[in-house]
């Protein structure tokens, strides 16, 4: 027997007894391991297994090489490819580089009103990103765009200037729907850095902009690196701006190709699907994979202690008037503009460009039908009941995911690690196409109802969780924890006690960005939902692709002002905490 | 002389097989236990008539007998995948299937439905009824030029599908994307009704018009609506059902689509199923539909469209495509439709 070949012998011979001595967690531990297994594995084995099925989804059959022969053979494969690419790309940086600004300006300057602004920059994360990409259709249409015609009209001009209707189009509205995600991750890493180093800048006779380029910003890149990447996955996986803007625009990405196979064909095609979605997957896999090599060391960083800490503002003098500017014109472009042309969509008897002719055309009647319509009210409920238990649900798992791999030395930390990598890159599209695969071979009630897409949603963006608990855990020094174990605690009360209060702030804002995402969540719940189980995002779809534009503004409304109403209770709900806590 | 003897049993034998095999779907046989029905309490239907139109049926159904319509309306596409993916995981969740005549066909290959004939629908033409009785048609969705009133005048709308070629509508046309649209592609292969052997000229014609697509033909309607586009192709019965300046352009003959009922052979409320679908094709149920512009079947039904009665006297159903037609046709129109994008 070689060296290695006995280490590797006497390395197994001791597992019992390495994990006899974890500490007390370890059933957790293991239970833990085996749900995120669960969640990210067998969608992945099943999709894998979909796209070499040689039957349809359903029926027993063979493997077949022949769905990747066909979609690989097919030049229109490589066509949706680039597609993909320099949407997504364009999307990432353009959202990042407004998120960046917003929350520079709000987080760390003087400029006046930045809290309004702090406050606003969550309200398009509310907004259902498909109603943004409608209102902007309404807005950058050549034919009847308001913002075409009012140029033409300013500028005299016989053509529109602008069109939403291309792939500049679709960057543009990404961009403006996937803002607020990367402003939250952003302004949170502004907010946590430790002002010791710019303070230090500052004595060594540095100014303002040389600080923020040499000291801050590096030490938000993760987060800036984490931002686009995020967003590059959101948008390549992402079928709402693509579902609105594509098709006039003759433009086919990934997603849409694939919902045309599973579900726009005739009969749908899931083994096609699945296979344009092993693509998806190993792309966002391999993007996901780089980040992760990019940013491992960084990420490390501790920049808060159990010491307190308050970053400073920069003082921009004359100029914070126009970093003011800046920023509102930002945020009347992504949250403000785009919300009037709902509310005015929402209550006209049918879209058309406001004219003398308008006043006779106000009506109340698509609020009245999509209160008293009943297929609207079980999608409300559906996606409310989605939203609360599924956050809840996502933000626990996440919550003690993070405690284990960023806090804990236990055996199995890595392979959770490397298991929670799976739903980071995971496609939600790809993620649908592998749960409808598994749960009709598995006799549980699942399948078709509620459950798949709550188990989708849990599996998706398990990683928005993970992204706000990690970084709020690994900024909280040992010192608590130790203290507690000193003290006697066991790990679930170090864990309830001490790491659940402190890691509260990060709870809320994942809970916040979770809920308002499964309120109207569309790219896996349209491949999932059921005639019994039907969210608010398939139903807001379907009088899209209807043209019932009044109805689908109305709903948009109320769903915004629900999400409203979940965030400003769940911020109270922090305050209250934090008041409690303070005594 | 040999006279000729006749066997009266055996003539008369023969003469009402005859008959059978000749029509066999004068078998309005069925009938429905109603008292059954209501004790199923409830039918599930999926179907492809906007809510609040179908409402009109839905709810006189369960006014008079009491049993609670759970209808869930999608495009044609997504009901053919939700009952397929149901049916074959064993998990049917519907009772009867309302949708156009060519996915009804696919589903019925699948061995979907079951034999039932409404008695309601003996008074609808005899060469629309299904031989085998697996479907029962109940509607049919007449095909005109619909355009913006307020934006073209009725003199300078287009004549007929030839002048949709002139330079003057280049990118103003809706029409459903006919590679992802299978009414859609099914109107552009009838085209040879209008066109003979030049009706592939037109088409390829019509997409240098750079017409704007959209996901299905009711779209089509709300684009023309809002003045995204000033004219399309679409059903004629959306003058009721998309509010805007609609009008439809007046032809020699109308294209039009049927749609029919299918019965679950593994409905979970069979009795249900089989009440809804006599009620459906009765008249008082075909009168409520055509005043959201429906064209039912009955002959004392119409819509309250200007010239209905010309329009179905100048129906002219078209060709149903297989799947392998539709696979085929659909590859062609994304090559011609998407050309240099």
């Amino acid at each position: 027997m070689s060296v290695g070949a006995a280490t590797a012998f006497a390395y197994i011979r001791q597992w019992p007894l390495r994990i006899a001595r974890q500490d007390s967690h370890w059933p957790i531990l293991l239970g833990v391991v085996g749900l995120i297994a669960y969640l990210s594995l067998s969608p992945t084995i099943m999709l894998l297994y979909g796209s070499f099925k040689s039957e349809p989804l359903g029926v027993p059959g063979g493997l077949t090489l022949s769905n990747y022969i066909n979609v690989y053979a097919d030049p229109v494969t490589y066509e949706l490819l680039l597609n993909s690419l320099v949407f997504a790309g364009g999307s990432s940086i353009f959202s990042v580089a407004l998120a960046t600004a917003l929350a520079w300006i709000t987080v760390r300057t003087n400029a006046p009103f930045r809290r309004v602004f702090e406050l606003s920059a969550i309200i398009p994360n509310i907004f259902p990103p498909i109603m943004m990409a409608v209102s902007w259709t309404l807005l950058l249409s050549p034919r009847i765009g308001l913002i075409n015609r009012m140029l033409m009209g300013l500028l005299g001009l016989e053509s529109a200037p602008l069109n939403i209707y291309s792939m500049t189009g679709m960057i543009f509205v990404e961009g403006l729907i996937t803002a607020p995600l990367a402003f939250l991750i952003i302004s949170g890493a502004l907010y946590s850095m430790d002002p010791a180093l710019e303070e230090s800048a500052r004595v060594a006779g540095s100014g303002n902009i040389q600080i923020a380029w040499r000291i801050t910003f590096p030490i938000v890149r993760p987060a800036i690196l984490a931002a686009v990447t995020l967003n590059f996955v959101r948008a390549i996986e992402g079928f709402d701006t693509p579902a609105i803007i594509a098709l006039p625009t003759r433009i086919e990405v990934f997603t849409t190709k694939i919902f045309r196979e599973a579900i726009g064909a005739y009969p749908p095609n899931h083994n096609v699907a699945a296979t344009y979605a092993m693509t998806l997957l190993a792309i966002t896999l391999f993007l996901v994979y780089v980040y992760r090599k990019l940013t491992v060391r960084t990420e490390a960083y501790v920049t808060v202690t159990g010491r307190g800490y308050r970053p400073t503002l920069v003082d921009l003098g004359r100029w914070r008037y126009a970093a003011t500017v800046i920023a509102g014109v930002i945020l009347f472009f992504s949250a403000i503009l785009p919300f009037i042309v709902l509310i005015y969509g929402s209550v006209v008897s049918y879209i058309h460009p406001p004219s003398p002719k308008t006043m006779s055309l106000l009506t109340t009647e698509h609020y009245a039908y999509i209160l008293t319509d009943r297929r609207t009210y079980e999608a409300f409920r559906t996606s409310l009941f989605l939203a609360i238990t599924g956050a809840t649900l996502c933000m626990l798992l996440a919550s003690l995911t993070a405690y284990i791999t960023v806090k804990t030395k236990t055996v199995g930390r890595g392979a959770i690690e490397a298991l929670t990598f799976i739903p980071w890159a995971f496609p939600g599209t790809a993620l649908a196409i592998g749960l409808l695969y598994l749960y009709i071979q598995i006799d549980l009630p699942i399948y078709a109802t509620i459950w798949i897409i709550l188990i989708g949603y849990i599996t998706r963006f398990l990683p928005y969780g993970l992204r706000s608990m990690t970084s709020t855990i690994v900024q909280i020094h040992n010192e608590l924890e130790d203290a507690s174990k000193a003290c006697g605690a066991g790990f679930l009360p170090t864990f309830c006690r001490i790491l659940l209060p402190l890691m509260r702030p990060g709870f809320i804002a994942g809970w916040i960005i979770l809920a308002t995402i499964f309120l109207r969540e569309f790219s896996i719940s349209v491949f999932l939902y059921t005639p019994n189980a039907e969210p608010i995002g398939p139903r807001l779809y379907h009088f899209f692709i209807d043209g019932e534009i009044g109805p689908m503004s109305s709903l948009a409304v109320i769903v915004s002002i629900v999400s409203i109403i979940l965030i400003v209770v769940a911020r109270r709900l922090g305050k209250m905490e934090t008041y409690y806590q303070s005594g | 002389m040999k006279t000729l003897k006749i066997r009266w049993p055996g003539l008369i034998g023969s003469i009402i097989f005859a008959y059978l095999f000749a029509l066999p779907v004068v078998a309005w046989s069925d009938n429905v236990d109603v008292e059954a029905a209501k004790k199923e309490g409830k039918v599930i239907v999926y179907g492809t008539v906007p809510t609040q139109d179908m409402d009109s049926i839905n709810n006189a159904f369960g006014k008079k007998y009491g049993i609670k319509v759970e209808y869930w309306r999608a495009a044609s596409g997504k009901i053919m995948d939700r009952t397929l993916t149901e049916w074959r995981g064993g998990r049917p969740g519907f009772d009867v299937v309302e949708g156009p005549h060519g996915m009804q066909m696919i589903l019925r290959q699948e061995g979907f439905y079951a034999k039932f004939v409404p008695v309601t629908a003996s008074k609808f033409p005899r060469e629309l009824m299904d031989k085998d009785a697996l479907l029962t048609v109940w509607r049919t969705l007449p095909i005109s030029i619909l355009y913006n009133k307020d934006l073209v005048k009725p003199t300078e709308a287009p004549k007929d599908f030839a002048d949709l070629l002139n330079p003057k509508w280049k990118k103003k046309i809706g029409l459903a994307d006919p590679s992802r649209n299978t009414t859609s592609a099914e109107i552009l292969v009838n085209m040879n009704k209008y066109f003979d052997k030049k009706a592939e000229d037109w088409v390829r014609s019509l997409a240098k018009q750079e017409p704007y697509l959209v996901e299905s033909l009711l779209p089509v309607g709300t684009v023309i609506a809002s003045g995204e586009v000033v004219a399309g192709i679409s059903f004629i019965k959306y003058l009721r059902q998309v509010k805007g300046p609609l009008d439809y352009v007046r032809l020699e003959k109308y294209l039009a689509n049927s749609n029919d009922f299918g019965l679950s052979k593994k409905s979970p409320q069979p009795n249900a199923g089989k009440l809804y679908i006599e009620f459906a094709c009765s008249t008082e149920a075909q009168r409520l539909i055509a005043k959201s512009g429906e064209f039912p079947l009955s002959p004392e039904a119409s819509p309250p469209i200007d010239g209905a009665d010309k329009i179905q006297e100048r129906t002219v159903l078209m060709d149903v495509l297989s799947v392998a037609e539709f696979k085929e046709v659909q590859k062609k129109y994304r090559e011609i439709f998407f050309a240099g994008k």
